[in-house]
């Protein structure tokens, strides 16, 4: 068995190769017990695939939960909050036996079995829950800047009877004991438009990115940090996209995971932070001098 | 009087040779029994297609006990209606209805065989547009085949070319829908890159080449490295019906529509 099974997903190898270079180097870091899983697909991408098919939707997931279990993982370990509720509503659908059943049927024909006993976690979770103490313990290079938090949509999926608020508390309070003063800002729980971006990109940059980019700034924030990668696309490109009407924000978008490995010392030569697109190594530069 | 003359023959097309027609003193009680009589029931007609069709019957479906659904392959139609034909003398052809879904037009060939209709159903997909005229076997099919063709666009191989609805010199096809599937604009190309490489995103050299840079796998152990679990995506997709339903070809590796 091993403790942490961790899903990458498609945004972060192919598009962010830098957080997938700083999870690998936390969780080295941590001694944390961990294996990248291994023949996963997209998770799948929880707005258009389970909207459009739910059916597909269901089948791939379990698929990878499977995969999970097969390779002896006790916990999924999800840095994309997109990819978080996608396999963490599957996970929950699943717990209906007949439905289970069902989609096993299916996976038996192809030599896989979802057995249930994988249960799916995010990320920032994991490392507020099991390793917050040691990570305070290993800054060695506090990430001093004012951040605004992007709280992701995806993230209110709370188990039975948890708060709401919990998995963004944690992120929170983790973000903060890395150096950083996060500030508020009164549209933290205010979409950053990716969904709307599919059917009316105009309506998506100006009605629901601008306003909350305009609002980070008001309170004086230096970055934005969320742990969606959906989101921290809609961040970069959105900036890019906003000056064809005239705004221009410049605000450095990173993944929570980016800024902890910096913090507990890691280079950022070694994590390839230009692949960004918004101004996040001026930021670092800014920060550590080099 | 003149019309007395076709009496015999109008009988015999209209209620079947053999039929004792109430101008022979028949009665309406006389007409019941011969219905009786001739009549087969949908299970009974399902059975004896099954067996006259063996696996060219897709499938066969009874609702109700006068009515049965047959689904074959474009290419069985013809032995499929010479069977539903062959089922009894009395076989009717009566009419073919056809329904653009999109992507495929559906042609529903419905026969009476002695109280019972038998629907022949068959899917011709757009990309094709034909299909063989069946009025050697049902005469009577001419007229609706050159209707459809008016309409739908549809080409009946074999029937001869005069059109029976529209003008000359009018090409236009006012039933057709346009080449459409169920998925809408935004949720293609996602779904033309999950059945593809099961990843929602493109893979890019640049990208591998950073990844390199950075200490990590060229590529990551995602399904996509490996061409059997890309096979196991693609066959969970057909077994929950996707490809069907989005109408995506696992030939060509994308969606018929665009």
């Amino acid at each position: 068995m091993v403790k942490y099974g961790v899903f990458l997903g498609c945004f972060i190898p192919f598009r962010y190769p830098c957080v997938e270079a700083a999870i690998r180097k936390v969780l080295d870091a941590l001694g944390a017990d961990y294996t990248i899983l291994a023949g996963y697909t997209c998770c799948p991408e929880p707005m258009l695939t389970r909207l459009v098919d739910p059916d597909l939707w269901l089948m791939l997931a379990a698929r990878n939960l499977a995969l999970a279990e097969e390779q002896g993982v006790e916990e999924l370990v999800v840095p994309c909050c997109g990819c978080y509720e996608s396999l963490y509503e599957a996970e929950h659908a699943l717990e209906d036996e007949e439905k289970r059943d069902q989609v096993n049927q299916v996976l038996s024909k192809l030599g896989h079995e979802y057995k249930g006993t994988v249960r799916v976690e995010c990320l920032t979770g994991i490392l507020y829950r099991d390793f917050m103490s040691k990570l305070e313990e290993m800054v060695s290079r506090p990430f001093r800047a004012r951040v605004a938090i992007h709280y992701c949509c995806h993230l209110f999926r709370p188990r039975p009877g948890e708060d709401i608020w919990l998995k963004h508390d944690r992120s929170r309070d983790l973000v903060r004991s890395m150096g950083a003063e996060v500030l508020r800002y009164k549209l933290e729980r205010f979409c950053c438009g990716f969904p709307a971006f599919q059917v009316d990109p105009e309506f998506s940059l100006r009605e629901r990115l601008a306003p909350k980019l305009a609002s980070m700034r008001a309170v004086g924030a230096e970055c934005v940090v969320t742990a969606c990668m959906a989101c921290i696309t809609q961040f970069e490109r959105g900036q890019v996209m906003l000056r064809r009407y005239g705004m221009r924000y410049d605000m450095p978008v990173l993944h929570p995971v980016e800024l902890v490995a910096l913090a507990i010392g890691v280079e950022p030569g070694e994590l390839g932070l230009e692949v960004h697109r918004s101004p996040v190594p001026q930021l670092v530069k800014r920060i550590y001098g080099s | 009087m003149r019309f007395l003359r076709w009496g015999p023959l109008v009988r015999q097309v209209l209620l079947g040779p053999g039929h004792p027609g109430h101008a022979q003193g028949g009665g309406a009680g006389a007409h019941e029994a011969y219905l009786r009589g001739v009549s087969m029931r949908a299970e009974e007609v399902a059975g004896k297609l099954r067996e006259a069709l063996g696996p060219k019957a897709l499938r066969l479906e009874t609702p109700t006990e006068r009515r049965v659904f047959l689904t074959v392959a474009v290419e069985d139609l013809e032995d499929a209606v010479r069977a539903v034909l062959g089922l009894s003398r009395e076989a009717r052809f009566m009419t073919i209805s056809a329904v653009d879904e999109g992507l495929d037009l559906e042609l529903l060939y419905h026969v009476d065989v002695g109280g019972t209709v038998v629907t022949v159903r068959i899917k011709v997909p757009k990309e094709e547009m034909e299909v063989l005229d069946i009025s050697h076997l049902a005469p009577a099919a001419e007229f609706i085949e050159r209707e459809i063709r008016d309409l739908f666009g549809l080409e009946f191989v074999g029937l001869k070319p005069e059109k029976l609805y529209t003008p000359e010199g009018y090409e236009e096809k006012p039933l057709k829908k346009p080449m459409e599937g169920a998925l809408p604009p935004q949720a293609r190309p996602m779904a033309e890159a999950l059945m593809g490489s099961a990843c929602s995103v493109s893979v890019s050299r640049a990208v591998m080449r950073k990844r390199q840079d950075l200490g990590l796998p060229a590529m990551p152990p995602m399904a996509m490295a490996k061409p059997e679990a890309l096979e196991e995506v693609r066959s969970l997709a057909e077994e929950v019906g996707f490809t069907e339903r989005a109408g995506y070809d696992l030939e060509k590796k994308r969606l018929r529509y665009r």
